[in-house]
């Protein structure tokens, strides 16, 4: 995995150029520790920081043809096969590399090639004939790749640090974009956090020729592909078998050795499994494990790594490992987070790299693919009780929507719940209801903002952003098919995928791979009957049935547990925040910035004073986190990191004139 | 016996310091889940509170919107069950 960064449609500034993309690129070197180069000629600049995975020795980039030059960070997993295919039709390779595939495939076949690509990327192309430079990225958002303009040109980079070091520049955040994003874990649409940064959208790729705005085409969004009618039950777990088996086969070509993480839960172990049957070798596998006994599941991970023999490494997180590893999570993610769980993935894939490997399979998207979230359970419960809305039975099942939360469960709890979720009865038939909830939920930062900066909840509007965002064929589908859109292009794509994992795997120079975001499996199992998926409130439903037997029984029927990381138990301690909340979150800092409001931060800290944070609910934890590290990004951003790249490892120096 | 509006400035001070908001920045006659100052644990807490501030258990058939609809009508529910 690598880091690009890419300036394109300069005129007077052509001669700093070259020095400027180096500057960029070593913003990124974290991304790509094996080597770097950069492509630069009169109009573009092109920069690589690379992580060798395949092709070690002649894969270096920005690689360059006598039409096309290319940076590209991913990996097309099916390169092999589209290498085969591109022979036949004559076309000669000079590497083994799938850089070299891509821009062969994209000389070869043009836009249509984007179909034909299995994997995840992001990636600048620049197409010397027709002097335009295409930029795309993969379908569901793995790869990150930003752009903003400035000056006059366009710069493009895998990680937004990489334009802290252009002269001048600085990231201002967009308050309602904040916002925005504070409500639903991601903004909608290309739009980030940050004024004129934009993120290039999964799916789709652009073409820039000058420094007018460039066409925007997408190629892919989910349910596009033409499936076959459903099989039946039994048919369609030998063909999720099968699909996962082919998912993962694909996800171990490498020419260096392919790890695994396993979390305890069902998706980790399945691809733990697919993964010791198919390298029929023993792998290294890796583990997060917690002192808090809330947060631990290293019973679950040791029966796994127990029943495929693989040599095992955890890291264990206790408070002060979050908080002391917090602020540089938040420097890799950029972004406001909302738990502190990307943070012990930050510290997992540094064990990886002390372990001297640098891919891992890992598990991420089965719950948004196969409906294994409780959101889904949410929207089904409604569709369900909104058709009898005055049943005494049918609300009977919030009881079992959080079996693991003490107040769904008991007496009054439950009466407590049922009220809650009546206010939502009515926003039936209401196709964006599991996003409602969050919305609703998250809706009070609106008061945690700087009173100036007018930033204002807008449900109304909010909902029509988000409604224009499906595609025209969502009408036939299912109450839980756009729920499942929804999910994966909020949560996933802005922030699992992300602030998760590609920029905490990618702090350390690791790359993940995710066989559930195979796009043959997502689409396959997408047209699927919902029952196949949520059958009553049993999630991921067929992947349970598929497995039993394969994997030990108690991991397939454990209830899911949310991987989550201890939040205000880390930062508040007995009445008191420590000492990163307390700096960063002190009146002074809150003015400095000022983002927030003075008087709603005091009050907020305020309220753990006098009580323990055991008993506090998800929205304490979510605001605590969500201030603390938007702060901190910001920080971050007006003092960037001094990075410097090793001339030693410097591979590639290209300069064309023409 | 506590005033109607010595109860309410005990669950207004209550609903302030617990979730962020100004007394004024809320309607006392809608949803306080609707107008998002509560999520599902803030049902929780504000229960809790009735509990041990007026010494009124709220049971499971007395949860629903007539009673914690709003704020005015926590305010008349817990007048109701303090005068019981």
């Amino acid at each position: 995995m690598c880091g690009i960064t890419g300036i394109f449609g300069f005129k007077d500034e052509a001669k700093d150029s070259s020095s400027r993309i180096a500057r960029m690129t070593a913003a990124l070197a974290h991304r790509g520790p094996d080597a770097w180069g950069t492509y630069t000629s009169p109009h573009l600049a092109l920069g690589h920081a690379r992580l060798s995975i395949i092709d070690l020795s002649t894969g270096d980039q920005p690689m360059v043809s006598s039409d096309f030059a290319i940076s590209y960070n991913g990996e097309i997993y099916n390169h092999i096969e589209l290498r085969d295919d591109l022979e036949k039709l004559g076309v000669v390779f000079k590497t083994r590399s799938d850089t070299e595939v891509v821009m062969r495939a994209f000389q070869m076949w043009g836009k249509d090639a984007f179909p034909k690509f299995n994997g995840q990327f992001a990636f600048l192309l620049w197409d010397k004939r027709h002097q335009r430079l295409i930029v795309a990225r993969d379908r569901y958002g793995v790869r990150p790749l930003f752009v903003t303009q400035w000056r006059g040109a366009w710069y493009f980079a895998s990680e937004m640090k990489a334009f802290d070091t252009l002269p001048g520049f600085r990231r201002e955040y967009d308050a309602q974009r904040l916002f925005e994003h504070g409500l639903l874990w991601n903004t909608i649409g290309p739009d980030t956090v940050y004024k004129g940064i934009r993120i290039i959208p999964p799916g789709t790729f652009e073409i820039y020729q000058d420094a007018s705005e460039p066409s925007r085409h997408r190629y892919y969004s989910l349910g596009c592909l033409p499936q076959k009618a459903p099989v039946s039950f039994d048919e369609a777990q030998e063909e999720l078998r099968e699909m996962l088996r082919d998912a993962v086969r694909l996800r171990l070509r490498s020419d260096v050795p392919v790890g695994m993480y396993l979390s305890g839960g069902i998706d980790s172990s399945v691809l733990a499994l697919l993964t010791s049957r198919i390298m029929g070798e023993r792998f290294k596998s890796f583990s997060v494990t917690f002192q808090d006994p809330d947060f631990d599941e290293s019973v679950f991970q040791n029966e796994m790594v127990a029943s495929i023999g693989s040599e095992h490494h955890s890291v264990r997180i206790d408070y002060d490992a979050i908080c002391d590893n917090f602020s540089d999570s938040v420097y890799h993610a950029e972004r406001p987070l909302f738990r502190t769980a990307p943070v012990p993935l930050f510290l997992l894939s540094r064990l990886v790299r002390e372990n001297e490997m640098k891919v891992v399979i890992t598990g991420e998207a089965s719950d948004e693919v196969l409906f294994g979230y409780d959101s889904y359970k949410e929207v089904k419960l409604l569709e369900f009780w909104a058709r009898s809305p005055r049943s005494a039975l049918r609300p009977l099942l919030i009881k079992r929507l959080y079996p693991h939360l003490r107040h769904y469960a008991d007496e009054r709890g439950y009466g407590l719940m049922k009220l809650y979720y009546e206010d939502f009865l009515s926003a039936f038939p209401n196709e964006l209801v599991g996003l409602v909830i969050r919305i609703r939920n998250n809706s009070v930062l609106a008061a945690a903002f700087h009173k100036e900066l007018g930033v204002k909840f807008n449900n109304d509007d909010l909902i029509e952003k988000i409604s224009g965002t499906y595609p025209s064929r969502h009408r036939d589908w299912t109450l839980l098919q756009k729920n499942q859109f929804l999910e994966m292009t909020t949560l996933l794509d802005g922030y699992l995928l992300s602030s998760q994992g590609d920029r905490m795997a990618l702090s350390h120079g690791v790359e993940g791979r995710f066989p559930y975001l195979d796009h043959r499996f997502v689409e396959r199992v997408f047209s699927w009957p919902d029952a196949y998926k949520l059958k009553g409130f049993s999630q991921k439903h067929i992947l349970r049935k598929a497995f039993r037997g394969l994997i030990p029984d108690s991991i397939i029927d454990r209830p899911k547990l949310p991987y989550q990381a201890p939040d205000l138990r880390a930062f508040i301690r007995n009445g008191k925040p420590v000492p990163l909340v307390e700096e960063f979150m002190s009146p002074e800092m809150i003015r400095d910035l000022g983002v927030f409001d003075e008087r709603f931060v005091a009050r907020f800290l305020r309220k753990f004073a006098d009580r323990s944070p055991e008993r506090i609910g998800y929205r304490d934890n979510m605001i605590l986190v969500f201030i603390l590290s938007a702060q901190l990004a910001l920080s971050w951003s007006r003092h960037p990191r001094a990075t410097k790249l090793d001339e030693r490892k410097r591979t590639t120096d290209i300069t064309e004139h023409e | 016996m506590l005033s109607e509006k010595a109860v309410e400035d005990k669950l207004v001070a209550f609903i302030c310091g617990n979730f962020m908001v100004e007394p004024g920045e809320f309607k006392a006659d809608e949803s306080l889940v609707d107008q998002g100052v509560i999520d599902s644990i803030g049902l929780v807490e504000i229960s809790g509170f009735m509990d041990r501030e007026f010494g009124v258990a709220v049971a499971e058939k007395e949860m629903n919107r007539e009673n914690f609809g709003s704020l005015n009508k926590m305010v008349a529910f817990l007048i109701r069950r303090i005068s019981q």
